[in-house]
């Protein structure tokens, strides 16, 4: 028998007993979405109810299924084989669960049925946020129990790293090359051909580098993986090892993610006591071994070159390229960068085949992709599907369409620096061709989805400010020129904007490309979209001071409705600012240089404060503009 | 004689730092993780140990958003300033937030002890517009931070009302503004 052989069966045995537990198992998930859905509560709830009734079954934790819009999720594991997935369980659900769900159905709560068949609950795979799913790289999440190596090993893990270190350097390269697997970070290039560049460096020793700093806000596909099923990621980096001679690799995870922090160390210190991670792994000639490191919060840490600076005992400035890090990376020497989604699809493309992995996606994009959706939309979560999948169907049917089934306005992918497309490209196939063809990045797999109460020249503000605020520093093309962009905008937003701001965006936009790095080349991207697709509702914010969607503080005014001047108490005391006052007679009325329009006594009392433009109705057609005016 | 104390105690929670390995991040969050930030004194240890100079510790801490050199205050309010927050009215939340505090992001009350901070999206969005309220009472030097003490309690699926409520009871229990 293999070492891998031995620790499998282990494993096996060990999954054998969580799968048919002697005991009803409840797994919790505990993630970052969980937390935030209040999974602490769930589980002190849990354990009082077991502890006070003296019930015969056991708690452990699982990660997330993607299912972020159900947590707390609770699968339910019974000795009799059947497992169910339910949720949302808040403290208050507790009671029904316990009192259904260990010998029947709960089925106010059930998500689906993950193993085996009952007539009270659908199955987990027919739930409409399955449709259009194949489930490779999440095979694990929520499924597993990530603080457990066995689980891994036994759902077929390391088995890639396996065959991998029983093959030359050259035949990894060549089955990655083979797979047409292509960097998930952003810029899509080849991983074979990366792997291939550092295993040609000359100098030693050489590293890895999986980047983990997933900054772009609204993006959390990368944090499923790294809180959900570590091992894969650790997998993936030791195949590269393999391909490249690395010895070293470095996973750089930003601070936002303190829990995979800590599963990451723990899975790393797991592999390696059973020799997964180290000298000789399994026996052969890899020897490689990694560490966590822990960001700090700085979204330019992301750029690869940052990434370098910011592991180096440094600011995290960007370099000027070249050298490449394959051939100055780390302290100077050579070094891979890649995103954790990358490497997390190197296990399976050796556990099977490099033919296997292109059954789904097409011939330029083989495989499936990470993709998180948040925003205007009904289920916030994270799926994964085949590339070219249309965007639109997963909108629709897994995410559930906007809330109020209002129209979708803009689409958001690929970050801050990846810019904004109108919501008539929604059914775009997911594969960055046809978002380039659209002046935008696909990207990472966050993607942002906007209805029609958004104010773009709003979202536009937004990201140039994001840009402003997580600029190194270095290029003044990018941290003036984000900086203009804000000034601008922001005066736009106040009703100040002149006809030729337009102009002036496009020059600040032609100095922001001279930047170093792509973080001040991408910065034009957004303003981009907004003259080149939303240029109307920019010219009504310029030329009318009006902001279509009434979202724009400066050019909307809160107002008592008429006939209700009497019934706004509520909203009186709420106002933060005592802007809603009372003439003597005890009418009320909005005191507008004392109103911050916050919302707040509209939110309160729909039906007695009306929002309104704050300047009268647009200027009729034909009326002259003064330039600058 | 506290200043010699403090030192030894920077130069004890340190002491498996390694220079030119990529050390600082880890020994940066180490200090802060026990003190709640990261003292003036300690950055002297710290570049010492790591065989930096002062200057380059100093440089790496003012470059990240994360990294505190005061104390943080009692109680932080965390603004996810992050898009969807911002599409759910997140924006509304914060100016409303800080009219009632009588502060902005990233300041506090005259006394310190209540303050905002300005958060990145973490991925919690099912639950914008949102803010985390983070305790700082629980974990300055010792035991391990759980989530809950390194992101706070999350206030989720916030409207602006229940957030001038939220601002206004911890004002009301924080003291001066
Ligand atoms: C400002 C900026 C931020 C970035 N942030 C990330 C990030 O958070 N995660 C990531 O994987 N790549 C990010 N990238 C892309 C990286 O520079 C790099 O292309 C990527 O890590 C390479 O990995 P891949 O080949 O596997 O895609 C960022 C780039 C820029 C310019
Ligand atoms: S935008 Fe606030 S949690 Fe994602």
């Amino acid at each position: 028998m293999t070492a891998y052989d031995v620790l499998r069966q282990q494993a096996n045995t060990a999954w054998q007993s969580y799968l048919r537990p002697q005991r009803t198992r409840l797994d919790v998930s505990v993630a970052t979405c969980s937390h935030a859905a209040g999974v602490y509560d769930t589980l002190a709830a849990l354990a009082d109810a077991v502890r006070t009734r003296n019930l015969p079954v056991d708690i452990a934790t699982t990660g997330c299924n993607g299912f972020c819009f159900l947590e707390p999720l609770v699968t339910v594991s019974r000795p009799d084989g059947l497992r169910v997935l339910y949720g949302p369980v808040h403290a208050e659900d507790v009671a029904d669960l316990l009192d259904q769900a260990l010998t029947g159905i709960c089925a106010r709560l059930a998500a689906g049925v993950v193993n085996g068949d009952s007539d009270r609950a659908a199955q987990l795979a027919d739930h409409p946020f399955m449709k259009h799913q194949v489930r490779r790289l999440m095979a694990n999440c929520g499924v597993i129990n990530p603080e457990d190596i066995d689980h891994y090993l036994a759902r077929g893990g390391y088995e890639g790293l396996a065959r991998a270190v029983a093959m030359t350097d050259e035949a990894v390269i060549q089955q990655t090359l083979a797979s047409g697997l292509w960097g998930r970070g952003g810029a899509a290039f080849p991983a074979g051909r990366k792997w291939d560049f550092l295993r040609g460096a000359r100098n030693k020793p050489k590293y890895l580098v999986c980047n983990a700093d997933e900054g772009d806000p609204g993006a959390f596909v990368n944090r499923i993986l790294l809180e959900s099923d570590p091992h894969l990621i650790i997998e993936g980096m030791a195949i590269a090892a393999q391909a490249t001679g690395a010895e070293y690799g470095y996973l750089y995870i930003r601070d936002e993610y303190p829990l995979a922090v800590e599963r990451c160390r723990h899975a790393i210190d797991q592999a390696r006591a059973k020799g997964l991670l180290g000298a000789n792994i399994l026996g052969s000639d890899l020897t490689y071994d990694m560490e966590v490191v822990r960001g700090a919060g700085a979204y330019v840490c992301g750029e690869e070159t940052g990434l370098l600076s910011s592991i180096e005992d440094s600011r995290g400035m960007p370099r000027i390229k070249p050298p490449f890090p394959a051939n100055a990376g780390v302290f100077g020497l050579p070094t891979n960068v890649n995103n954790v989604e990358t490497y997390a699809n190197a296990p399976m493309i050796f556990r099977e085949s490099a033919e296997w992995y292109r059954q789904y996606g097409t011939e330029k994009n083989p495989g499936t992709k990470m993709f998180s959706f948040t925003g205007d939309i009904t289920r916030v979560g994270c799926v994964e599907v085949p590339f070219a999948t249309k965007m639109g169907d997963l909108i629709r049917d897994n995410f559930g369409g906007t809330p109020d089934g209002r129209p979708v306005k803009a689409i958001q992918s690929g970050g801050p620096l990846a810019g904004i497309i109108p919501g008539k490209y929604i059914d775009l196939p997911l594969e960055p061709e046809p978002f380039r063809e659209q002046g935008v990045l696909m990207g990472g797999g966050g993607i942002i989805v906007c209805d029609d109460t958004t104010c773009i020249v709003d979202m536009v503000q937004y990201f140039e400010w994001f840009a402003e605020d997580e600029s190194c520093g270095r290029c003044t093309t990018c941290h003036g020129g984000t900086q203009r962009h804000v000034e601008i905008l922001r005066r736009i937003q106040e009703g100040k904007g002149r006809v030729s701001d337009i102009q002036l965006m496009e020059l600040i936009n032609d100095s922001l490309r001279w930047s170093n790095c792509f973080h001040g080349q991408g910065a034009p991207a957004a303003v981009q979209s907004l003259l080149r697709h939303f240029r109307d509702e920019l010219m009504t914010h310029i030329r009318d001071k009006r902001c279509p969607a009434q979202q724009c503080a400066a050019l909307i005014r809160y107002e008592v409705v008429r006939g209700r001047e009497h019934d706004a108490d509520p909203s009186a005391a709420i106002c933060p600012t005592n802007a809603i006052r009372q003439h003597d007679d005890g009418r009320y009325f909005v005191d507008d240089a004392r109103c911050i329009r916050c919302d707040a006594c509209r939110q309160l009392q729909p039906d007695v404060l009306a929002v309104t433009d704050a300047v009268a109705p647009p200027r009729p057609a034909g009326m002259p503009v003064a330039a600058g005016g | 004689m506290a200043e010699q104390a403090s030192r030894a105690r920077y130069r004890e929670l340190i002491k498996d730092f390694k220079p030119d390995s990529g050390h600082l991040l880890h020994a940066l969050h180490t200090i802060q993780h026990h003190f709640g930030y990261i003292p003036n004194d300690a950055v002297p240890v710290v570049a010492q140990q790591l065989g930096m100079q002062t200057a380059k510790v100093f440089g790496a801490i003012t470059f990240y958003a994360e990294f505190r050199t005061s104390p943080p205050p009692r109680t932080e309010i965390n603004w996810c300033s992050g898009p969807a927050c911002r599409l759910k009215g997140g924006d509304n939340i914060r100016r409303a937030m800080e009219s009632v505090l009588g502060f902005g992001v990233e300041g506090t009350t005259a006394d310190g002890t209540a303050g905002m901070h300005l958060q990145q999206c973490d991925g919690s969005c099912e639950y914008a517009p949102l803010v985390w309220v983070r305790s700082f009472t629980g974990h300055a030097d010792g035991a391990d931070a759980t989530l809950q003490d390194e992101r706070g309690v999350v206030h989720g699926l916030l409207t602006v009302p229940a957030a001038i409520e939220l601002a206004r009871v911890i004002k009301s229990r924080e003291g001066s503004a």
